[in-house]
């Protein structure tokens, strides 16, 4: 009997590769990509050349900061990339139903999950060799050791494998692509800050004495810091590679053990099971406490005439009134407690946790602006509903508008907490009056509220416009995205990529250093204004540190916010009648008296 | 809700004499519910439907088969308007669907080859939802709702949320949703596809029922002998375009020509076949396992001058079996089973 060799091979793998080298999508990832890189590393270079004062020799030994921007830039490309490109590994098989298939082929479990991250890990890790020549550069530079140019890139090569793993696991155990997408995040984003805590634990860095002498912000800034990327120091680089490959084996051998067992499992709305449950608790505490009185029902009204709006609010979950109430108060409560207890800390630290929870709240109502509107079209592909309605007697422009209408109301909603926060500032900022008034606080507080939004009317006004023309216009983006893509996955990450891409990626670069980049701006009124046109983030920052701040006289605030506003209101109505001009032809339905576009699928089924 | 013989007519009369393009024809000829004149739909490079033409007159049920990828699904969402990127003239009720696809939607009612289901809505919340998608006035959307439900014997579903529908319920709330607004064509893509007999034949009256009321239908179906027995005309479409078109009998009567018989003979020696081949009319003779499948042209020989032929032959005939002709043989006959 012949002996057979294995045969070394790696199918999945290499199918994965060629289906990634067969999409335009990653060509113009990798060039978007290496385009953001490299101008962001050449702004970082042109201050370290402003600061040597244009002389070679005072650029000597400076390299660090660039080594540093390009390591943490490359870091953050990998935390908002790499789980976005790796949550659909195994999800996208089971809702093809093709991973069971997989399952009974000659390759087992554990090497379909291995090429599956390896598919993933691939293209992240060409994203990485695009920095080489800037580390080389920036290593020529000086100042830089060679612990911490190793250190540099096997901390990201790390991170990738981290990050891989855990968008694995997460896609291993979940139904759909979107569940993975949240949960790696969401997993990411606790499992981090706990990572760098047993890091520093390790390394002795945090001793009680060192927690109690510390501010509450400080400490927190301690455990939740990024674990440092570069470091010169041996003993601690392997310590945080430690830190990162140990959880990154948990999570394959977590999804190795999902992989089977969950092959089969069916998909779920993690957000409606979460209220779904929620609501069963209080049922069973109404009956409980009142014996299951009911003061008001869900009765639902058939359709009026805007059958499309009816659904969405009243049929969908998500949609009711109800539950957005709910989101109301799961996003008021938090908001209310931090504001709340960081009343008492200094000025500047107040200002400063009130503006980063403004930050925090606008981030979460893009998010849920995003997967709301992105799935109000794909949802009608995925369902296979949308040709009915296309064949119906509604027109494209009513359908359009009767969805968006629908998202108004989870606009007003996600306003409240916005204006809440403006409102708290605005009081703060005036020195908390009518804290001290005991129980008539309750009455002399808001009055003091209204009060202080008089003072600060730029501010207040300029805060206030910034929900009401970005909200909608994130909306309008979103939707936009919804229509043209023909899954929701796709459609969420482009549109998160193009809102956080546009609107959030400044602040983060400038993370630590917005005061000093708002005052640059500051001095120069016409840069200030094409930069905040170019990003809206730049408005609400120079509206948070300048207008709260002092650094601006009141009258330029107007005026910045009054560009900033009619411009980006202009966009989004702009995009709003382009829509809906266009609606038919979005849509993909047939348009009288227009030349013949390519047709667009209108339901995921091809026809025949 | 009046689902009505002469609503129909009256409304083709009416749409074919507003719109501007059906032409003189009016007066003359009745306009056909369906007018398709040398249609083409492509895909980017794939070329889907190659040059097909249709008419369908009123109260006609026209069955399209075809094998997967022939074009039928796309020929039918041109009608329904939801394909733009087509040449060649279409027409519904003589509207160009080209020039007036919204006065189009009015005249059509579609049914994809999926079912659309909104899990969160019920039978009459569906049923509500697409009544005010086409606009019913709300005073008679309870009316028409119970007529299509009473038709489509859905009643009792009412309440029952449309996802816990079975698939055979599912095609029947289809049906009831196509009617609400009381097309004069009906678009039917593979209505059968997936059901279980008794579904099947529960559609199948149903249809029925729909034609009796003069209601235009085309049909697209790979269940062919449910089109054999409901469909006035047929078309057979392969790799995007028509390779028949016409009465059942026409079909039948076109491939007849083409019979083969089946015989057993007890006596054959080795030169049989040679001796068959000479007879009148034998186009190919093949020897099978068991049996002798001889090709005749009907035009020029019958299968009782074939039998005749070969008892003279001195041939003793154990078995003489004319091949029926159905829907399948029709449809294996005229097509290759290629796609687009």
């Amino acid at each position: 009997m012949t002996r057979r060799w294995p045969q070394f091979g790696l199918p999945l793998l290499t199918k994965e590769l060629i289906e990634q080298a067969a999409r335009r999508r990653t060509y113009f990832v990798r060039l978007l990509y290496a385009s953001l890189l490299f101008l962001l590393t050449y702004w970082q270079f042109q201050r370290i050349l402003a600061r040597s004062g244009q002389s070679n020799l005072a650029m000597l030994g400076k390299g660090t900061d660039m080594f540093d921007q390009v390591v943490n830039l490359q870091f953050l490309g990998i935390v908002l990339f790499l789980p976005a490109l790796a949550c659909g590994a195994i999800t996208s098989e089971k809702e093809r139903d093709s991973l069971t298939m997989l399952l009974v082929t000659r390759l087992g479990p554990t090497t379909i999950l291995l090429e599956k991250l390896l598919g993933r890990l691939v293209p992240m890790f060409t994203f990485q060799l695009l920095s080489l020549p800037l580390l080389a550069f920036a290593y020529s530079l000086g100042g830089i050791s060679t612990v911490e140019l190793v250190s540099g890139i096997s901390m990201l090569f790390a991170s990738c494998v981290f990050v891989g793993s855990l968008a694995i696991m997460c896609s291993s155990w979940c139904g759909s692509t979107v569940s993975a997408f949240v949960g790696t995040y969401a997993i990411g984003l606790l499992s981090y800050p706990v990572l760098a805590f047993v890091s520093r634990l390790f390394l002795g860095l945090v001793g009680a004495t060192g927690v109690l002498t510390r501010t509450t912000t400080a400490v927190l800034y301690q455990v939740t810091v990024p674990i440092e990327l570069t470091t010169d120091d041996l003993g601690r680089l392997f310590v945080q590679l430690g830190a990162l490959l140990i959880p990154s084996l948990l999570w394959l051998i977590l999804a190795r053990l999902f992989l089977v067992r969950r092959a089969q499992v069916s998909r779920r709305n993690l957000i409606l099971t979460f209220f779904r449950r929620l609501d069963g608790f209080f049922y069973w505490l109404n009956d409980v406490t009142t014996g299951g009185v009911v003061l008001v029902r869900d009765d639902v009204a058939l359709p009026d005439d805007h059958p499309i709006t009816w659904r969405e609010t009243q049929k969908k979950t998500l949609g009711t009134t109800r539950y957005l109430v709910r989101v109301l108060v799961s996003i008021e409560t938090p908001l209310f407690l931090v504001l709340a207890a960081v009343a008492g800390m200094a000025y500047r630290t107040r200002l400063g946790v009130a503006a980063e929870s403004l930050y925090v709240v606008w981030a979460l109502a893009v998010m849920l602006i995003a997967v709301q509107a992105t799935s109000l079209f794909t949802s009608e592909r995925s369902h296979q509903t949308i040709d009915l309605l296309l064949a119906s007697s509604m027109t494209g422009r009513e359908i359009i508008q009767q969805k968006h209408r629908s998202l108004r109301r989870l606009i007003y909603v996600l306003v409240v907490p916005l204006v809440t926060i403006y409102l708290f500032e605005c009081w703060f900022a005036m020195g908390t009056p009518g804290l001290e008034d005991g129980s008539a606080a309750l009455f002399t507080v808001p009055l003091a509220t209204v009060v202080a939004t008089h003072h600060h009317f730029d501010y207040f006004l300029c805060s206030v416009l910034s929900a009401v023309v970005y909200l909608p216009l994130c909306s309008w983006i979103a939707l936009f995205v919804g229509i043209r893509s023909r899954s929701q996955v796709r459609s969420l990450m482009l549109t998160l990529l193009v809102l956080f891409g546009w609107a959030f990626l400044p602040v983060l670069i400038a993370a630590g250093q917005t005061e000093r980049l708002v005052a640059m701006l500051l001095e120069r009124p016409p840069l200030a204004l094409v930069a905040s046109l170019c990003s809206p983030s730049i408005i609400i920052l120079i509206n948070e540190l300048g207008g709260l701040g002092g650094m601006l006289e009141g009258g330029d605030l107007l005026w910045y916010a009054a560009c900033n506003f009619a411009a980006y209101g202009l966009a989004g109505w702009m995009l709003r009648r382009y829509c809906l001009a266009h609606a038919d032809r979005l849509l993909g339905r047939h348009v009288p008296g227009e030349s013949h576009p390519a047709p667009m699928m209108t339901s995921t089924k091809k026809p025949t | 809700m009046s689902i009505d013989d002469t609503s129909q007519a009256g409304n083709t009369l009416e749409n074919g004499n507003a719109d501007r393009d059906a032409g003189s024809t009016a007066d003359t000829a009745p306009t056909p519910v369906v007018s398709i004149e040398n249609l083409h739909v492509r895909y980017g490079d794939i070329h889907a439907v190659r040059g097909i033409s249709i008419e369908i007159p009123a109260g006609e049920v026209y069955g399209f088969i075809g094998p997967n990828g022939a074009g039928k699904s796309s020929t039918i969402k041109v009608l329904a308007t939801l394909i733009g990127n087509y040449s060649g003239s279409v027409r519904v009720n003589g509207i160009d669907v080209e020039r007036h696809p919204q006065r189009v939607r009015e005249q059509i009612g579609y049914m994809p080859d999926f079912f659309g289901v909104y899990e969160d809505l019920n039978v009459r919340e569906y049923l509500h939802f697409f009544a005010a998608a086409y606009r019913i006035p709300r005073k008679q959307r309870k009316t028409v709702i119970d007529d299509v439900l009473e038709l489509t014997d859905l009643k009792h579903k009412i309440a029952d949320q449309v996802d816990s529908l079975s698939r055979g319920m599912k095609q029947r709330l289809a049906l009831a949703r196509v009617l609400l607004h009381d097309p004069d064509l009906l678009l039917l893509d593979e209505p059968a596809s997936g059901l279980d007999p008794r579904a099947r034949i529960e559609v199948r009256e149903l249809l029925k029922a729909l034609t009796e009321m003069g209601k235009t239908i085309l049909i697209s179906s790979h269940i062919l002998h449910e089109l054999a027995h409901l469909c006035t005309r047929i078309g057979i479409i392969e790799t995007g375009q028509m390779v028949a078109q016409g009465s059942l009998e026409e079909i039948y009567r076109q491939l007849q020509l083409m019979r083969v018989v089946h015989v057993q003979l007890t006596n054959a020696d080795e030169s049989v076949l040679d001796r068959i081949q000479q007879i009148e009319g034998v186009t190919d003779v093949e020897a099978q396992a068991d049996r002798i499948a001889i090709q005749l042209r009907e035009d020029h020989a019958a299968v009782e001058d074939l039998h005749d032929a070969l008892v003279s032959m001195g041939l003793r005939i154990h078995m003489f079996q004319p091949e029926a002709m159905d829907m399948e043989t029709a449809f294996m006959k005229l097509t290759e089973g290629r796609t687009a």
